[in-house]
């Protein structure tokens, strides 16, 4: 339903360009919930905010795909856009508190949300029931609420930003996400802010919530754990590529990819004596990437051809792609 | 802490600076060099006159029984009687302050109206010709000394160009054919109540150099605060999300973004008030205005103490209250806001 | 799986932050406004301190009359005109530099002295010392600034000193409460709280960890207060209450052009657009600095 094709984002900076993305590719299937994992700097919040284009246009270059709903996300206007945000596709953050504007109330935000999208629902409210249009729009917000599973909404709706938990914050802000029944939610590490316990609640709340309604959740994090918890299929990006793509059963148990495998064996287990283990080095610095594929310098089975050649994707198996020269059929293979 | 416990707290403590505000005015007129029963009677006067003046003022008691009958009076809302013009000092006030109001008024309005706007195209506009523009104007109205403005402006608009009048509140032919009737003090009521339009036109005229000295370096500063603030707002989480939300753009920077950022504009419209009273002192001088500026400096001329005394205190008080107000203001417009 | 040769990343690091040194300082090179509003302070500055060898006609700019050239508007011999005494302008302005640059300069640095410390102490230590610190300075605050000053010189009598020093009054409640406010948003930082649990004392913290963090919005504010100061030390000369005639003086001479306006103009012009010059180049010398050193 939405595919991205090469997507490649450059960044004018102050040392020179930076690219950030160079040739993103994969697919985000109706109803599922897809992981996008990787380090800090790797891009994928780079590329949940190209795809909707809320990144200021200053000193940014685009090239690619961005397949939606039959047009190309990254050549729509501004405005074409700015109708699909919030209705078929929609967002929400790392930190839910400052994600909401601070000097309105809770109800007034949510409200002004409810009388943009659900104009259908308030009308039949007044009708059948006989309601005023703002009692109905209550109604609809109480209900809304509840789903996520705020229940004290007459005290929550009056409320301001400062006066709620971050707990409570995402779970109004995937209310207000799902107020439209969009067809994406992009979740831009959602939970990394939380607490360990209120993380498990958010994250079994996306998922009921995405079986629910059919919507789809790209799910941006940088903890393989959690994203192992609610995704049917992960993706592990490295320095602005996708290195590896798969069903989550797939990818934990056949890790195809050096980095993904370097990621798996750093997540400590219980039991285990062995010192920790973890990727050695830097991300690249992307105003001077390496050259070739770009995971070489830290890579053990780096060979030659790494240096001069970027990986394409490979597929090995069902649906579980890998951008390695060791899968490859290149013809160096020294 | 709620609103209404907020104001309380302002107030009270509004009320304690109000009082230190006038412990202040009065030993400060008390420790100016100069005799101020001599200079009463006036030269050339015998020393029994200037003893008999000594006591009529109350001079010869003792510093704090003086402060005490000052308060005392000061409570009753009785200023004193003018050394000069020989009225009370709150009847010369209340025709003297509405006219520097007037100005001061509409030079506040004037800064609002086009200071704004301007800080937000600067906003919108980041970083093209147009933000560069404005950075260089209002850094030069910010950095302009309020006298020399008034001067260049008589220089440019009276002299070269011949537009505007040269000072003084009225051409001195229409204070005989229609002089303006004192009802509430601001010409511009006067002349539209009693119907003198003829009045109301030449004072407008007359006030357009004065208002437009006045204006400049508010309207600098607040254009360059709006700038800021708004693009510190637009910078913040919950107008990416709000972005992400669909909100369009319009509403993201007018009804979002201009809210948000509104708190510190509004205290700095609050506290440009006393900063414009300041300077109509100025403005008044160099333009031969009639307002409270006039008033004050020939008051310091005539070592006019009861005068003085309530300049002081007038202008004190209203720039104490405006910053009060202001704070309330905020208070109301961010709740975060303790 | 390998080690991580922290040797190497710190020797790294170093060498980044003085690459970033070299970069801030090309970064301001390239504001070409910044650079010529430098430029402009430099030069004027450089006038004030070597007055006597930079002014055509040095004892007409300390006050000496010279009444057969009064009166005249630019020309070779006096550049900038002659005010009403026959004195040169130009030296007049070159001298009256001297008090507003001078003073500026002076009125911020003491302000900064005697506020700074006071707002350390305010914002570390708390308690009742630092809360009278902090009611006194908003009671100073209450005030309207210049109204202070003009009290305060009217009282003690006119004169620059006077006016400076009565300046410095209203002028240092400002620093305090913004290093209190800064103050009080470090101290509960992490790395004081290790250094107080190392067993550090506090006068050592305060010196070697608070203050290089409060130092960036201090400068700043500095920068920008220079401007507001050499005004202000304008407008009380020009009420009276500051350098004293004959001295040179901006503000003074203003006052003194001011009767003259619609005749011989430049005599009020040339001073008042001195310190239009003046203060301009600082406010956007101290702008560009702040987008440099806080671009937050």
């Amino acid at each position: 339903m939405l595919r991205v094709e090469g997507l490649e984002v450059d960044f004018r900076g102050s040392r020179g360009t930076y690219r950030i993305l160079e040739g993103v590719d994969f697919s985000l299937y109706p109803g599922e919930v897809l992981a996008l994992v990787g380090e800090t700097g790797c891009g994928k919040s780079v590329t949940a905010k190209t795809i909707l284009n809320l990144i200021p246009r200053l000193s940014q270059q685009r090239k690619g795909v961005v397949r939606f709903d039959g047009k190309n996300l990254l050549k729509l206007s501004n405005k074409s856009l700015g109708r699909m945000r919030g209705k078929s596709i929609t967002m929400i953050f790392q930190n839910p508190q400052s994600s909401i504007n601070p000097v309105f109330t809770l109800g007034e935000q949510i409200f002004r949300l409810i009388r943009m999208y659900l104009q259908d629902e308030i009308d039949t409210l007044c009708r059948r029931r006989n309601m005023k249009a703002n009692a109905a729009i209550r109604r609809i917000a109480r209900d809304k609420l509840a789903e996520v599973g705020l229940i004290d909404a007459g005290r929550l709706l009056k409320a301001y930003a400062h006066e709620i938990s971050g707990g409570m914050a995402q779970r109004y802000k995937i209310a207000q996400a799902l107020l439209s029944s969009p067809e994406i939610l992009i979740a831009d590490e959602a939970t990394s802010a939380l607490d360990v316990t209120v993380q498990a609640h958010i994250l079994k709340l996306l998922k009921e919530l995405s079986l629910k309604k059919r919507t789809a959740i790209l799910f941006i994090t940088h903890d393989m754990g959690i994203a192992a918890q609610i995704c049917e299929r992960v993706a592990v990006m490295y320095s602005g590529r996708i290195v590896e793509i798969g069903a989550t059963l797939d990818i934990f148990q056949k890790p195809l990819h050096p980095y993904t495998r370097g990621l798996l064996d750093a997540v400590p287990r219980l039991g285990n004596v062995e010192p920790l283990k973890y990727v050695a080095g830097m991300i690249p610095d992307l105003a001077n990437p390496p050259a070739g594929c770009r995971f070489h310098p830290r890579c053990r089975h780096a060979m030659a051809v790494c240096r001069l050649k970027k990986p394409e994707n490979i597929e090995k198996g069902e649906g579980h792609l890998v951008a390695c020269h060791m899968y490859g059929t290149s013809l160096s293979r020294k | 802490m709620s609103l209404a416990l907020f104001t309380l707290k302002r107030l009270a403590g509004l009320v304690m600076l109000l009082l230190v505000l006038s412990m202040l005015v009065f030993f400060f007129t008390r420790a100016i060099p100069g005799d101020v029963a001599a200079l009463y009677v006036g030269g050339n006067a015998k020393p029994e006159q200037i003893e008999m003046a000594r006591v009529e003022l109350g001079l010869d008691k003792p510093i704090y029984t003086q402060y005490l009958r000052y308060m005392g009076k000061l409570f009753q809302g009785d200023l004193g009687l003018s050394l000069r013009t020989h009225r009370p000092v709150l009847k010369d006030l209340s025709e003297k302050i509405p006219m520097s109001m007037e100005l001061v008024l509409l030079a506040l309005f004037l800064t609002s109206l086009l200071g704004i706007p301007l800080g937000v195209v600067a906003a919108v506009y980041q970083g093209t010709w147009l933000d560069e523009a404005v950075k260089w104007f209002t850094a030069a109205a910010v950095s302009i000394p309020i006298f020399f403005l008034a001067l260049l402006l008589q220089l440019i608009f009276f002299n070269l160009l011949g537009w505007f009048p040269l000072q003084g509140r009225l051409d001195s032919m229409l204070e005989f054919t229609n002089p303006i009737e004192l009802i509430t003090g601001f010409s511009v009521v006067d002349t539209v109540v009693t119907g003198n339009y003829r009045a109301l036109f030449n004072v407008i005229w007359h006030m357009v150099l004065p208002v437009a000295a006045l204006t400049m370096g508010p309207l600098g500063f607040i254009s360059r605060l709006t700038r800021s603030s708004l693009l510190d707002v637009m910078s913040q989480d919950y107008i990416l999300a709000a972005r992400a939300s669909g909100v369009s753009e319009q509403t993201l920077y007018f009804r979002y973004g201009l809210r948000n950022a509104l708190s510190p504009i509004l205290t700095v419209i609050g506290l440009s008030v006393a900063l414009l009273m300041l300077n109509t002192f100025f403005v008044e001088v160099i333009f031969n205005w009639p307002g409270i500026g006039y008033y004050a400096l020939m008051a310091i001329v005539s070592l006019d103490f009861p005068a003085l005394m309530g300049v002081s205190f007038t202008i004190g008080s209203t720039y104490v209250l405006a910053n009060t107000a202001a704070d309330i203001v905020r208070r109301l417009v961010d709740p975060r806001i303790q | 799986m390998e080690t991580l040769d922290f040797n190497k990343i710190a020797r790294k690091a170093i060498q980044d932050h003085r690459n970033e040194r070299v970069y801030l300082f090309r970064l301001f090179l390239k504001k070409k406004l910044a650079v010529f509003s430098a430029f402009v302070l430099v030069s004027i500055m450089l006038a004030a301190v070597f007055a006597p060898w930079v002014a055509p006609y040095p004892d007409q700019g300390k006050g000496s009359v010279n009444l057969e050239d009064r009166l005249q508007p630019f020309s070779r011999k006096h550049l900038l005109g002659t005010d009403t005494y026959g004195r040169d302008l130009l030296s007049r302005a070159i001298y009256g530099g001297r008090i507003s640059v001078f003073g500026g300069f002076f009125i911020v640095l003491m302000a900064a002295l005697i506020g700074v410390p006071l707002g350390l102490w305010a914002g570390y230590r708390e308690g009742v010392s630092g809360a009278v610190i902090m009611r006194t300075a908003e009671l100073v605050l209450s005030f309207p600034s210049v109204l202070v000053a003009m009290g305060v010189s009217i009282v003690v009598g006119a004169g620059s000193i006077t006016a400076l020093v009565a300046l410095i009054i209203p002028w240092w409640p400002w620093y305090t409460r913004l290093v209190q406010g800064e103050v009080l948003s470090i101290k509960n930082m992490l790395y004081v709280e290790a250094a107080q649990m190392l067993g550090y004392g506090r006068i050592y913290i305060l010196f070697r960890h608070l203050l290089p963090n409060i130092l960036t919005p201090v400068i700043v504010m500095m920068m920008l207060d220079i401007g507001p100061a050499i005004i202000a030390i304008g407008v009380l000369s020009f009420l009276g209450l500051g350098t004293q005639a004959p001295s040179a003086d901006w503000g003074l001479m203003v006052w003194e052009g001011a009767p003259n306006i619609l005749g011989e103009w430049w005599i009020a012009i040339v001073p008042g657009f001195a310190m239009f010059l003046l203060v301009t180049a600082f406010n956007i010398f101290g702008d560009t600095l702040k987008d440099i050193l806080d671009p937050n």
